[in-house]
């Protein structure tokens, strides 16, 4: 699906988990009592962030941050951004000063794990729905525990259409059953 | 024992007969065999030897029973006048088509029996000793149905030849009642069989009001028919010369 | 139970208990007299011929029953067999919304209940078919496709829609069979005891939305891809020549687990949970959803609901 590769390690999971508690022991966020308890209610998955890129911030940190819109050409190259308006840029949902993190329209930071909050401020529509298990796929129990699925599972952030994908085999026609 | 003799006797004229009636009685049973054998195929391959697949799940042989429980249905049509007002020259005719009625009702049965995908199973249908969905189902009529009405059939045809065969006058007393019920059993099992299909939501073609009439009315051609190309067979070949 | 037995039998059940007896008896007789028809035949062979239907075996029986198939199974298709018969639970009534707007046709459920039910390979059995129908003609099943086969989909100008069974509240299925082999559990779920079907096929005519499937040879499933884990009702291998149909595939979800096809589907189009529980998904897409069941002019009150998610 043109996204496969997009894989993360078991130990990358224990960083950005790490990480997150480390940013809610420092109140980073203000909203962060509300965030713990969406934690608990949305069980997702690690993030889709392709191996050895995080955290960011190992290569972010010593570089300059340069604003200006332009082609990746160094890194990231495979990053074809086709979200939204043309006018979308990087530091429209990443932010400048912490690559690990994400941050909101208002200004909140929010983690990887948390990026449906981001997602949801333009599809707020589908946040609902998926909050409830109607948008995206669950697995798990039906009366029990519910698996969920980040925004970014399934949709790329940068391109979030999903591609075509092959049908399997149509069934045999009654005249083909021998 | 007189019953014994009955059946004795019965067997010794069906074994009776000329060159035409053996190779006949041997193309019969050329046919039954080849029957046998292909039943054998599906009951060893499965009902997937019939070519019938999911989407068209009945074929011929519902269609076959379909028709031959109007041949037997139409059996009445010629035993009302014959036994109620007790018209005389009518009743050697009845004679034959109630044994007509019962050879058809065995025919549609073994039709559906071959159906079935799982025959050894059968004796579910049985109330009882297995499980007959009664009155749910209009299967669980059309089965209550065609094996009353040919067991009544082989009761009074029998009994009929029977008397024929000791030389006596019938009891009266003993038939009109059970060709009484037969009446609405004969009609029963054409409607019957017309609602099998015609109670089915799914099937939008066969919702029609007039599938029961019409399905009885077609009983009432198709069966005489048969009873009357029959009766021309059997004037040629078994009258006594000056009357052919 | 317990408390019926302390009271006084009414009349009624005094009645009844007498037909039981006069039931038993007469099939006792006519088993005996079976027997030594069948007394050459292997036991395992007799037994199944003898067996009872499901509703009428005590729970002793059913255990027994469940035991001889498992081996049954085991001696043909290899492997530690487990026939389970976990009943309905208490106030759960399964029902299913299927996301129209989302679906892709990519049949990933298709096979995947494939392979959770142990349907046939050879021929090929599914319980799901999906139909390719064109947007401008909206829900037409006239004009639908059930063998589309492009390199990838979805399709331009097209929309896809798998059926299965609906899990009628008013099963046509269950009210012809003649001999009661399929019925509804009281979680909803309408089942076939493959043991009792005869194979007559009238509930195939009955079922307005193709959902069930008839044996018409021995099923096929190569050794290493049957699924050891099943139940009575659900997805134990099938016999040649019954009808079988998608039971939301009762061994997962009477443990808990989502059905097989709702695991699998790569854009989260299909969602299940219990209509009584105003928490569950269903519930949601009924309440918030433009919802619509498949044929609802004929009355058969599917618990399966199509919705659009947009």
């Amino acid at each position: 699906m043109g996204f496969g590769k997009i894989r993360v390690g078991r130990s990358v999971a224990a960083i950005v988990a790490v990480l997150a508690i480390a940013l809610l022991a420092l109140g980073a966020s203000a909203g962060a009592g509300d965030d713990s308890s969406t934690e608990t209610e949305f069980p997702v998955p690690p993030p889709p962030i392709t191996e050895g890129y995080y955290p960011c911030s190992v290569c972010h940190a010593e570089m300059e941050t340069n604003m200006e819109r332009r082609e990746l050409v160094d890194e990231h190259e495979s990053i074809k951004l086709n979200h939204g308006p043309r006018s979308r840029w990087c530091f429209d949902c990443h932010t400048p000063e912490n690559r690990d993190v994400l941050h909101l329209a208002s200004g909140e930071v929010v983690t990887f794990e948390e990026s449906y909050l981001l997602c949801g401020q333009c599809h707020g529509d589908k946040l609902r729905d998926w909050k409830v298990g109607v948008h995206g796929k669950r697995t798990g129990e039906w009366n029990g525990k519910k698996q969920y699925l980040l925004c970014a599972n399934c949709h790329n952030p940068h391109s979030p259409h999903f591609a075509p994908i092959e049908p399997l085999p149509p069934p045999p026609r009654p005249r083909d059953i021998r | 024992m007189l019953y014994w003799r009955f059946f004795l006797g019965s067997v010794r004229i069906w074994l009776k007969g000329g060159k035409g009636y053996y190779s006949w009685l041997a193309f019969l049973g050329a046919c039954i065999l080849i029957g046998v054998l292909g039943y054998i195929e599906q009951l060893h391959g499965g009902l997937i030897r019939t070519h019938m697949r999911d989407p068209v799940s009945w074929g011929f042989y519902i269609g076959n029973f379909t028709f031959l429980v109007g041949v037997a249905a139409a059996a009445v049509v010629l035993v009302i006048p014959a036994y109620i007002y007790n018209w005389k020259p009518i009743k050697e005719i009845a004679i034959i088509g109630e044994l007509l009625a019962v050879s058809a009702v065995v025919m549609c049965l073994l039709f559906v029996a071959a159906d079935l995908g799982r025959p050894d199973r059968a004796w579910h249908l049985i109330p009882i000793i297995g499980h007959l969905n009664f009155p749910s189902s209009l299967l669980a009529w059309d089965v209550l149905v065609l094996n009353g009405y040919g067991a009544l059939n082989f009761v009074i045809v029998t009994y009929m030849i029977y008397t024929a065969f000791v030389r006596k006058e019938y009891s009266k007393s003993f038939v009109t009642p059970l060709i009484l019920i037969s009446i609405p059993f004969a009609v029963s099992i054409h409607t019957v069989t017309a609602f099998v299909y015609n109670g089915l939501p799914a099937r939008p073609f066969w919702n029609s009001a007039i599938l029961a009439p019409r399905f009885l009315t077609s009983a009432f051609c198709s069966g005489p028919a048969i009873i009357l190309v029959l009766l021309q067979l059997l004037k040629k070949l078994h009258a006594p010369r000056d009357q052919r | 139970m317990k408390e019926q037995a302390l009271t006084i039998p009414t009349e009624k059940e005094r009645r009844r208990n007498r037909a039981l007896t006069r039931r038993r008896f007469l099939r006792s007789t006519v088993v005996a007299a079976a027997g030594g028809v069948l007394a050459s035949c292997s036991p395992s062979v007799r037994e199944s011929f003898f067996q009872q239907h499901l509703k009428e075996l005590t729970e002793e029986d059913k255990k027994r029953t469940y035991a001889r198939l498992a081996e049954e199974y085991g001696n043909r298709y290899g492997g530690k067999f487990t026939v389970g018969g976990e009943p309905a639970k208490e106030g759960v009534l399964f029902a299913y919304a299927l996301d129209l707007s989302r679906c892709v046709g990519c049949r990933r459920c298709v096979y995947a209940c494939v392979k959770e039910n142990n349907q046939s390979r050879d021929p090929a059995i599914h319980w799901i078919t999906v139909l390719q129908m064109e947007k401008e003609k909206g829900v037409d099943l006239s004009h639908a496709d059930a063998y589309y086969n492009p390199k990838a989909v979805p399709e331009d100008g097209h929309f896809y829609m798998p059926v299965q069974c609906q899990q009628c509240r008013r099963p046509q299925c269950v009210e012809v069979c003649p001999v009661g082999a399929t019925w509804q559990e009281p979680d909803g779920i309408v089942v076939v005891d493959y043991n009792w079907c005869i194979g007559c096929r009238y509930c195939m005519a009955a079922c307005p939305y193709g959902a069930r499937h008839f044996n018409w040879s021995r099923p096929e499933i190569p050794n290493e891809q049957i699924n050891h884990d099943t139940h009575y009702l659900g997805n134990r291998p099938r016999y040649k020549g019954v009808v079988e149909k998608c039971t939301f595939c009762i061994q997962r979800v009477r443990k808990g687990k989502y059905p097989a096809c709702v695991e699998i589907c790569p854009v989260g189009a299909r969602k299940f949970g219990n209509l009584l529980d105003p928490e569950s998904e269903v519930r949601y897409v009924i309440e918030n959803k433009r919802v619509f069941i498949l044929k609802e002019e004929i009355n058969t009150q599917p618990k399966f609901y199509y919705f659009y998610g947009v």
